[in-house]
């Protein structure tokens, strides 16, 4: 009996519990989305009616528009430059046994290990020192540290459960090397490719504390543009733009979930 | 040794080998995983690595098809040196243990992969995955993607995409090993109708030997990377060459002990049985089916057992007996009502046909060559 009434408040502990996490995590993002389409000219919420003037608002901002614009190529860049370099990062530390393999796996995944701060702090005296720094190049070198051990850490866990009989079948098929990564090693590493871009995607997007030490004058990336702008103006222009932030986002999970089929990618 | 004799004397016999291993080897980390096996495959011929696990079938299965480089010696396929060639260039077709079918292609596509690597036109294709389908009876399953198919399914479509390209030799890991008992046994006898009918040679690896026994038309038995003896399935049953082999193969007793000038064997707990060997330290054989109650052998010895086990298992009765201090195994059909219970004493006769004398200096040179 006991056990009975203790397996069922641990349920009932369990449901309010994900319940409560899901309310934490969603209920800001549902708050900005929802004032940003106030017709007023004050954060409120729940908004007092529907419109789209703070969206046209920041349409008509070529400081916000030129920010996004940056950080759109920024996060798309550093994306594939990060999902190259971690394919083949990946595939030599999965696949072949040399000296040093434990230590490569761990240095590429040590950005995540660093705080933040500390990371682009570095970097910005790092960049100063090569004089890259105040540079497009520069950013995205400083973006790479931090999209790369998502990547390398994303495509790690898919190639683990790769079947690499099914390689070998296809060999033994009469496939070349080529073949066999064209038509068979992408395709079923395509659910990780994807999930591991909407990590690099998303991180470079969203980053703030990276970003604060490497953009300059007219290089600003969306994130900063929002953090400096907040701090003279409150108004529902910031929650315009950070719902620009929550739809590219959201799209992009989206749509890469759409791409690799059935299987989930995050 | 044998081999490169053959090669010299007569080339002309070269031609009928498929597959020539010619002291293969692989080690692993300091240790020899397959130890100088060399073995000769016969065009048509249905060969089996047996062995227990562990003991270097898949690795050997794997240097013929091209994925682990040897450590020694060399791999010919119909005499060319195929060492060097990777796996794409070699004319092999392969089944794996746990089948590898393409997830992401239906069953068609399975089949057809293989004959677009060597560039076949489209049209000639699809006839050919039509009719290897009807082959392996799986037509009605071709846009069907593995993860909708049954494992024997899956096993026939493995099957079908390695037959698709007419492979010079058809290797299979374990094909049966993620099956059912029952569904074994058919599909078993399917494969072989299907390689007899196509007269592949084929190379399987497994470490059941009643599969091995029903299949091969030659067994190569395996132990710790060595080849311990390689002979037709009767031979293999009714010779072994060595204790292990005995061992591995069906049920046996083995009794230790000396043979004297007269032939007779005296275990060291003082069983005696004639046999027709020479003198020295010796293991001697004896099957269980060629143990009987002594009236149905009234000319020999008969020794009193002690019936320490007794199984019914159908078809026949499994009894564990002891003879002194000497163990014996004993396989036979009871009338209804008397077969014998664990505690009873019956008598038996040992049919001379089913003793088998295993040379002490056999197992002696192998130690040596083992350390
Ligand atoms: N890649 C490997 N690295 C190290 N040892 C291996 C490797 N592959 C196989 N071995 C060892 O080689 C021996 C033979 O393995 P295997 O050929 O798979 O045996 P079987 O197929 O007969 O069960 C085993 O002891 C196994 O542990
Ligand atoms: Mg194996």
């Amino acid at each position: 009996m006991s056990v009975d009434i203790q397996d069922r408040l641990l349920s009932i502990t369990g449901v309010v519990v994900r319940w409560l996490v899901y309310v934490m995590l969603l209920l800001p993002a549902i708050i900005v989305v929802a004032t940003s389409f106030t017709p007023g000219t004050a954060l409120t919420f729940p908004p007092p009616g529907f419109s789209l003037r703070w969206y046209i608002a920041v349409w008509e901002s070529s400081l916000f528009m030129s920010s996004l614009g940056l950080s759109l190529r920024l996060a798309a860049l550093a994306t594939v430059c990060s999902l190259i370099i971690g394919l083949a990062a990946t595939f030599a530390t999965d696949r072949y046994v040399f000296r040093g393999r434990d230590f490569v796996r761990g240095f590429l995944l040590s950005p995540l290990l660093i705080p933040t701060v500390v990371l682009g702090l570095g970097l910005m005296q790092f960049l100063i020192w090569i004089g890259l720094n105040q540079t497009f190049i520069g950013l995205l070198l400083g973006h790479l540290v931090i999209t790369l051990p998502y990547v390398v850490r994303t495509l790690t866990a898919s190639m683990v459960l790769f079947d690499r009989n099914l390689e070998q079948a296809a060999m033994s098929l009469r496939a070349t090397p080529a073949r066999v990564f064209r038509t068979i090693t992408i395709p079923l590493l395509f659910p990780g490719i994807m999930s591991a871009m909407v990590f690099a995607f998303v991180t470079s997007f969203g980053n703030v504390t990276l970003s604060v030490f490497l953009s300059y004058q007219d290089r600003i990336t969306l994130p900063i543009r929002v953090l400096t702008y907040v701090e003279q103006n409150y108004d529902p222009l910031v929650a315009a733009v950070s719902s620009i932030v929550i739809f590219v986002t959201v799209f992009t999970i989206f749509l890469a979930d759409r791409l690799s089929g059935s299987r989930s990618v995050i | 040794m044998q081999n490169i004799a053959k090669g010299a004397f007569a080339p002309a016999n070269e031609q009928d080998f498929v597959v020539s291993f010619r002291n293969i080897e692989k080690i692993y980390g300091g240790v020899k995983a397959v130890d100088a096996v060399s073995l000769d495959i016969r065009r048509g011929e249905l060969v089996c690595l047996l062995g227990p696990s562990g003991c270097g079938k898949t690795t050997t299965l794997r240097m013929l098809a091209g994925f682990i480089d040897p450590t020694g010696g060399e791999i010919l396929i119909e005499g060319q040196n195929v060492t060097r060639l990777p796996a794409y260039r070699r004319d092999i077709g392969i089944v794996f243990q746990n089948y590898a079918l393409f997830p992401h292609m239906t069953v068609a596509k399975n089949v057809e992969y293989g004959l677009i690597s060597i560039g076949m036109k489209k049209a000639e294709r699809q006839d050919r995955v039509q009719e290897i389908l009807r082959r392996v009876e799986l037509q009605h399953l071709a846009d069907r993607y593995p993860r909708a198919l049954s494992g024997g399914q899956q096993q026939r479509v493995a099957l079908a995409r390695a037959l698709a390209l007419q492979p010079k030799v058809l290797l299979l890991d374990e094909p049966f090993s993620n099956l059912d008992a029952q569904l074994r046994v058919r599909l078993r006898e399917d494969l072989h109708g299907l390689i007899r009918s196509l007269n592949m040679t084929t190379l399987f690896v497994t470490h059941d030997q009643e599969e091995a026994l029903t299949l091969a038309d030659r067994i190569v038995v395996m132990n710790q990377g060595l080849v311990e003896q390689i002979g037709s399935p009767e031979e293999i049953y009714d010779a072994p060459s060595s204790r292990f082999v005995a061992q591995f193969i069906g049920s046996c007793a083995l009794l230790e002990g000396n043979i004297d000038g007269d032939g007779q064997f005296t275990s060291h707990a003082g069983f005696q049985l004639q046999t027709s060997a020479s003198p020295g330290t010796a293991t001697i054989v004896i099957r269980p089916e060629y143990v009987r109650r002594s009236e149905e052998l009234p000319t020999l010895r008969s020794y009193r057992a002690h019936v320490d086990a007794s199984d019914y298992h159908g078809h026949t009765s499994r009894l564990q007996l002891s003879v002194g201090s000497d163990k014996l195994l004993m396989d036979a059909r009871f009338p209804v009502g008397r077969k014998p219970n664990q505690g009873d004493l019956i008598d038996v006769a040992i049919d001379p046909a089913g003793v088998r004398v295993v040379p002490q200096q056999a197992q002696e040179w192998r130690k040596q060559n083992t350390i």
